[in-house]
């Protein structure tokens, strides 16, 4: 579909002769997607379909009813199913996509036409999502990052066409990331509730695209990391959620029916079981052949998935902090879990690219790459970690020993367990502000927890039971650490470490707490 | 306070008006009243009387103590504004201490509910990226509300330091 700006009327010149005509206006050539898109998203009516006319078929030996007449639902299905053909037909002609010097444009123009224009600095990352229906028919959808709620969609291309539609973009969002911003600093400076936004203008004269040679180069990926299936079957059954779930349906299930001898407790089993469905469904299914790889310009790519496969582009720029967990039942095995949290994903439910599971099942040595990969240079076992002060085993009775926290001029760390032993980091750079808070028990045993505020997901950094006359100093050295971090131009390119060269300085004047329980001894996980 | 861990950083805490003590008080009554009033009906009708008495003593004391409370609660309210954060704090059994820097501010807005409006006082709320933060100061005047929210934005906007 070619659209093209309509000539202005242009008035006879002065001289009766007609005025040489103006030069024409850039036209914006329209793809359409793929002609397998109404089938893919209409696959569910297309199976209703075929189940009520088999079900005709089996009951009745024929389309007519044994009494004669067509059934009424036939007839409501075939309305319908000749109306869903048809709309989706026409919006699938109607719509378009376009990428053009300075943007993106998709237009539709079904009803009323609405064309979403998204400018090339806004990409963060493009990730390649393949639900099961586009996998069987070989085609893919692209979901595009700009950093908001609402992330655009192109649904969907031929594989090889949505690779390279995603390359080009990738590459266009890069050239445009460095020519906005060359110390590319935070990506985005204003907020902005919008997902799309209208061009801010042309591509700046002088700057070359790349050429089809560069944007070939985005070549050959090196795997970093590769779950086996084996770690990622036992991290699902060892992971606390689906031990607990599997417990609960005991006790609460198979217990009272083998003692009243009859089915009481469906109200719990129901629920439980389809929690127990959706872990198994988001920890084994979709991070099947979980595998992080890297390609030689420094994109970071995540693909898993069983039925719907989802290649995913880190944003390694907007990551404000890990959580590393590991549950007791998986210790044994020594799996790991890493989450990370970017600002704009919403979590684990968007599942379609906007995953926050950085490694779903892996060795520690699988966690040090994962993290190098996204902040090269970053062990946690490096930051130096102070224990609680023993008074605080009043308030956590369980596992006190394993309650620690540390900072240093990049991160700061929290790290403790009760069913899982999780380690929380956060940027320095990335805190949004820094919370004191004090209840009434740890008023009366002497201590202070400190609390640095994230944007919502699943990293929380609360340094716990801090010591009273230490706390304040802490917060204070946070928001200190935090205003030279946030000012120094900090990059995370996979070329620009980000651990320190020196040792990081403790500004304390006074003893922080008594010594230590093991004063020489790292913390090393097993 | 002598509490070294709630000191302000600048010389003293700026306090908010006590009416918000009134205010919050008023709103308490409110709240915990008509809560108590309605555990009691339904208490009377569904269980024996003296257990619709008991529960109504009890849930009576509880409302009387929140709103005898709720003046000093008010006192406990400070902020402090320095060259690029703002300090506020509050709170008698439950203490905190925000530390908000000017650059991460995203939204400052001045609101007042019903009773606030009728005794002339406002609050300003301040939003971050961080649903965590709670940084709101209650019980200013209008006029200093409005001007805080006004140095607020300017100094924001100056600092402005992304995400």
């Amino acid at each position: 579909m070619t659209g093209q700006q309509p000539e202005p009327f242009v008035p006879p010149g002065p001289d009766g002769a007609a005025p040489p005509p103006p030069p024409a206006a850039p036209t914006v050539e329209y793809t359409r997607l793929s002609p397998l898109t109404p089938v893919v998203k209409g696959w569910v009516g297309l199976l209703a379909v075929i189940a009520v006319v088999g079900r005709q078929f089996l009951e009745n030996g024929g389309l007519e009813h044994r009494e004669g007449g067509y059934s009424v639902w036939l007839i409501i299905l075939a309305v319908f199913g000749v109306i869903s053909v048809v709309t989706g037909w026409i919006s699938w002609r109607t719509t378009g996509y376009a990428v053009a010097a300075d943007a993106l444009h998709v237009r539709r123009s079904f009803i009323s036409q609405q064309t979403d224009t998204v400018v090339y600095r806004r990409i963060q990352s493009v990730d390649i999502v393949r639900p099961l229906a586009a996998r069987l028919i070989g085609v893919a959808g692209l979901r595009i990052d700009v950093g908001g709620d609402r992330a655009p969609r192109l649904e969907y291309l031929s594989m090889t066409k949505a690779e390279q539609v995603r390359d080009e973009l990738l590459s266009r969002a890069a050239v445009a990331h460095r020519v906005s911003d060359p110390a590319l600093a935070d990506p985005t400076s204003a907020p902005s509730p919008d997902a799309a936004e209208v061009a801010a203008g042309p591509a700046p004269v002088g700057v070359p695209l790349p050429g089809p040679a560069a944007r070939a180069a985005q070549g050959p990926e090196i795997v970093r990391v590769q779950c086996t299936p084996q770690q990622i079957v036992l991290g699902t059954l060892t992971s606390s959620e689906f031990v607990l779930s599997t417990l609960s349906i005991i006790v609460f299930g198979i217990v009272p029916t083998l003692l009243a001898h009859q089915l009481v407790t469906l109200g719990i089993l129901v629920p439980l079981g389809f929690g127990i469905v959706g872990i198994v469904t988001n920890r084994l299914f979709k991070q099947w052949n979980y595998r992080l790889a890297t390609t030689s310009d420094g994109v970071v790519r995540i693909s898993r998935g069983l039925t719907d496969t989802v290649s995913q582009t880190v944003p390694t720029d907007r990551v404000q902090g890990f959580s590393i967990c590991q549950s007791v039942f998986a210790k044994p095995f020594g799996l790991w879990q890493v989450h990370f949290e970017v600002f704009g994903y919403s979590g684990e439910k968007d599942d379609q690219g906007g995953s926050t599971v950085l490694l779903p099942a892996g060795s520690w040595s699988q966690v040090l790459t994962v993290l190098d990969t996204v902040w090269p240079g970053f062990d946690p076992a490096q930051v130096p970690q102070q224990p609680l002060p023993r008074r605080a085993r009043w308030l956590h009775p369980f596992a006190f020993k394993s309650y620690a926290w540390g900072l240093d001029d990049q991160v700061v760390l929290s790290r403790g367990r009760l069913l899982v032993h999780r380690i929380n980091v956060v940027h320095q750079a990335r805190a949004q502000s820094w919370t004191i808070e004090q209840g009434p028990l740890q008023r009366r045993l002497r201590l202070a927890s400190s609390r640095v505020d994230i944007t919502r997901g699943p990293v929380n950094v609360v340094l716990h039971d801090l010591d009273v006359e230490v706390a304040r100093q802490v917060t204070d050295d946070l928001v200190r650490r935090g205003r030279l971090a946030r000012e120094a131009p900090w990059l995370t390119t996979a070329h620009q470490p980000i651990v320190p060269a020196a040792a990081p300085q403790w500004p304390m004047p006074v003893p922080l707490m008594q010594p230590p329980e093991q004063p020489d001894q790292p913390w090393q996980p097993r | 306070m002598d509490d070294p861990l709630f000191a302000p950083p600048t010389e003293n805490w700026q306090r908010i008006s006590p009416k918000y003590g009134t205010v919050k008080a008023i709103t308490s009554l409110i709240g915990w009243g008509l809560f108590t009033l309605v555990a009691v009906v339904v208490l009377v009708v569904w269980t024996p009387w003296w257990v619709a008495l008991a529960a109504g003593l009890v849930l009576a004391g509880w409302t009387l103590w929140r709103v005898l409370r709720q003046p000093r609660l008010a006192r406990s309210w400070g902020y402090a504004e320095r060259d690029d954060d703002l300090y506020v704090t509050h709170g008698l059994w439950f203490k905190e201490l925000t530390i908000v820097p000017y650059g991460r501010l995203q939204v400052a807005n001045v609101s007042a509910g019903p009773i606030e409006r009728s005794m002339g006082l406002a609050s300003v709320e301040l939003v971050t990226a961080s649903a965590g933060t709670n940084a709101s100061i209650p019980g200013l005047t209008s006029q200093a509300a409005a001007e805080l929210r006004d140095r607020m934005t300017a100094r924001a906007e100056g600092r402005s330091a992304g995400l």
